[in-house]
């Protein structure tokens, strides 16, 4: 069972749903998630796993703490869309290959997969890949698990910055200054405007 | 607002507001009816102006725009919306990145303007290299998108091509425009310091906004270092105070958005209230214009073709003058497609220089660094407006191994949220820290002149019509060898300045310049004192048809270094005033 649950995890990473009966043909024939990957461009929508484990990224890159964090402010949902609607359909395969790609190096490294570690392990290992995409100097081919950890805080930070908790409740905002004050002091720790 | 628009299934209202004195005897009730003493074409910074400087003259105007019609104020809806109210939070979708291949290509097509643009599916260009042609779709034209950066020309420009042997002279002197600057600034309201540079002459300004600290630093600095050099706030077209009835800027830095309070100069906000003040004004969007009509006998313009972009109906209007006002290749094209037997090759055309000359600003490299030891300093509010680095390359004995100069533009500010997308790290930590502002960033970066080369051109594609059947352009323009070598100047002085200045982990960056992208082209109907050589005299005037102007970008013999708006400005009053003055004397 555990095996079953773990390939329910890298398929639904991959964008396919699954059921219990063409599970069971998948268990049994396919050892390759590879042959998963050919048919992701079929699947449009998101399957829950994908969208927990964009959760649990966002979660990461911006946790809760004493202000609110992603999960506070409507970013997975936020990310999905945007990857939706804003990314052609190349780089939209390539974001969920990425994840998919990432989910695999999580299981080489820990022997689970993403959303089975911590998240502090969870942290450790998404620094070190976000490291490695940008230190990874091959410019002719992106490796996709690289374009996924750059855009999932790209769109972690863009979300949550931008939503209505964190433009105006965690960062300051004033949408009609009226003034421009050129040179005012600034408290320790104050935080900064939107 | 009162003025009166018109289109093809409001003819009855259009009638009633038609001044039958005041139209032009030209046979038939249909010409009648659409006749008018002088019609704009384009409705956009220098289009405005005309309309604006035509009808308090007394003249019956009707000024056209390809696009649709929007209220100053009503129709700004992105104007007060928050950034969480935007679904993509500023960015294009897939979907309308293909439907505008060009637009999208930077980031002034965005989210929060999207409406405002021209889709470029409906009117595709050829680019032999790459040319980005930014076209908007709305009344107003990029007056109500334009970075409002507003300098004035001197004569280190207006001689520049005669002293250096470089295509043809310009046919005015500083001289010949100096008071229509003074006249459309004290309309525009351009708030700026006065520092007395020959070659960046002061203005009727609005006060100053103001720098920073860390500018303050790097100014100090700068100009402690450098004698010839000055850091100064930018002169912009927004109001550091209340100005002929529109408020004051309240440092919002959405301009692009359209601003609620009036506090930046655009057609709608300023020249298009003033023009409908008089009765005499009639507008009409939706009217691309195909072409000049030409006749031989009278040998002169009578008329122009529009074509309604929404019935696809083809109306023509008449007029005793004609001002062009469409863009510099939107004015190009039209002229290009007006053919005579006396023109054959472009309406006023006899030079052979028309669609020839195509220039723009290079741009997108200088440098950036920190300034340091400011950290318990911040600011509040958000000015609409960088500062300038007037030009000090190739003036008096500074002398470069490339031809003309460059100015610098940039500021401080301190890195937002956002810096978090470059840094590495995430985490709670993270998240802490990137509430906090950044570190000082004081960046230049350049403007550099680019020469009027014959080869750089554009032409009709007649074999590929746009949506209205109007031939298509194809666009042939590149930088050469002096902007490229201008280029590499403009990096190296960037970040030696910012060194000079005390400014710390100073780096140089090139982004890439294509033609085009510095929405500053210009220069494909040339001013010049020779008809053989140019396409319009001393006064935008048409050389080879007397009753054509031509007050946009297209008329610009060089491109100087500074940001062109406010030229385009005064010299259309200055056509405006002389136009008049010769349909009074009867020789239009």
């Amino acid at each position: 069972m555990q095996r079953r649950e773990a390939i329910e995890k890298v398929l639904g990473l991959l964008g396919i749903a699954v059921s219990g009966s063409t599970l069971s043909v998948i268990v049994s024939s396919c050892e390759n998630p590879q042959q998963g990957a050919s048919s992701l461009e079929k699947y449009h929508s998101v399957s829950q796993i994908q969208a927990k484990a964009i959760a649990k990224a966002a979660d990461i890159i911006i946790p809760r703490t004493s202000t609110p964090g992603a999960l506070d402010t409507d970013t997975p949902n936020f990310i999905i869309m945007i990857v939706n609607e804003c990314f052609s359909p190349v780089e939209k395969k390539r974001f969920y290959a990425g994840l998919s790609q990432m989910n695999k190096l999580f299981y080489t490294e820990t022997g689970k997969y993403f959303l089975e570690n911590d998240n502090e392990k969870s942290l450790e290992l998404m620094l070190l890949l976000e490291k490695e995409a940008k230190n990874y100097n091959n410019t002719n081919e992106e490796k996709s698990e690289h374009f996924f950890i750059k855009k999932i805080k790209e769109l972690t930070l863009l979300g949550y910055f931008t939503s209505e908790i964190g433009a105006s409740k965690v960062l300051k905002y004033a949408p009609i200054p009226g003034v421009f004050r050129p040179c005012v002091k600034r408290e320790p720790n104050e935080v900064s405007y939107y | 607002m009162r003025y009166l628009i018109i289109n093809q299934n409001q003819t009855d209202i259009y009638l009633r507001y038609i001044d039958i004195q005041s139209i032009m005897e030209i046979s038939g009730q249909e010409k009648k009816k659409n006749t008018y003493d002088a019609i704009v074409v384009g409705s956009g910074i220098s289009g405005g102006w005309a309309a604006k400087e035509l009808t308090e003259k007394g003249l019956k105007v009707l000024l056209v725009d390809r696009g649709r019609n929007i209220e100053h104020v009503k129709d700004y809806e992105t104007a007060l919306k928050h950034p969480w109210q935007f679904r993509h939070r500023g960015r294009i979708t897939h979907e309308q990145r293909e439907n505008h291949p060009y637009l999208s290509r930077d980031y002034p097509y965005s989210e929060e303007n999207e409406s405002f643009w021209f889709n470029d599916a409906d009117s595709p260009y050829e680019e032999k290299k790459r040319f980005d042609w930014y076209r908007p779709n709305i009344v107003g034209g990029k007056s109500v998108m334009w970075g409002r950066q507003s300098y004035r020309l001197a004569d280190l420009d207006f001689e520049a091509n005669a002293k250096d042997g470089i295509a043809v002279d310009w046919p005015i002197r500083y001289k010949d425009l100096a008071s229509w600057y003074d006249y459309v600034e004290q309309f525009a309201g351009i708030s700026g310091s006065i520092d007395n540079i020959e070659h960046l002459p002061d203005g009727k300004f609005l006060p100053p906004m103001k720098l920073n600290c860390a500018e303050e630093y790097v100014k100090e600095g700068i100009e402690s270092r450098y004698k010839n050099r000055k850091l100064l706030i930018g002169r912009v077209a927004n109001l550091s105070v209340a100005h002929n009835g529109r408020g004051q800027c309240q440092n919002r830095s959405l301009c692009h958005r359209g601003c609620p309070f009036g506090a930046y100069f655009s057609t709608l906000s300023s020249t298009l209230p003033a023009a409908v003040n008089t009765g005499n004004l009639t507008l009409r969007p939706n009217s691309v214009v195909s072409s000049v009509i030409y006749d031989e006998k009278l040998d002169k313009a009578i008329g122009i073709k529009v074509i309604d972009t929404i019935s696809k109906e083809e109306i023509e209007f008449y007029a005793r003058i004609i001002f062009l006002n469409a863009s510099t290749l939107g004015t190009t094209q039209i002229l290009l497609n007006s053919i005579s037997n006396r023109f054959p090759n472009g309406l006023g055309n006899s030079s052979g220089q028309l669609g020839h000359n195509l220039m723009d600003h290079q741009f997108r490299v200088g440098a950036k660094g920190t300034v340091e030891g400011m950290d318990d300093k911040y600011y509040y509010g958000r000015r609409p407006t960088g500062i300038y680095v007037p030009r000090f390359v190739n003036i008096g004995s500074d002398k470069r191994p490339y031809q003309r100069g460059f100015g610098f533009q940039g500021g401080a500010s301190r890195l937002n949220w956002a810096r978090g997308v470059a840094e590495l790290g995430m985490g709670a930590d993270f998240k802490d820290e990137l509430t906090q502002p950044g570190p000082w960033q004081m960046g230049l970066s350049g403007f550099g002149e680019c020469l009027p080369y014959y080869e750089n051109k554009v032409s009709l594609n007649k074999q590929k019509l746009d949506k209205w059947g109007i031939p298509t352009l194809i666009i042939d323009c590149e930088f050469k060898e002096n902007e490229n070598m201008m280029r590499g100047d403009m990096k190296n002085e960037a970040a030696e300045m910012l060194e000079a200045a005390g400014v710390k982990n100073v780096h140089t960056y090139d982004n890439g310049s294509f033609p085009g992208m510095a929405i500053h082209e210009m220069g494909t109907a040339r001013m010049g004192k020779d008809p053989k050589t140019s396409v319009l005299n001393a006064y935008n005037q048409m050389h080879d048809v007397k009753n054509v102007f031509v007050t946009d970008g297209s008329c610009m013999t060089s491109a100087a270094c500074q940001n062109p708006s406010l030229t385009y400005m005064a010299l259309t009053a200055r056509a405006c005033d002389y136009a008049v003055k010769e349909m009074n004397k009867l020789n239009l």
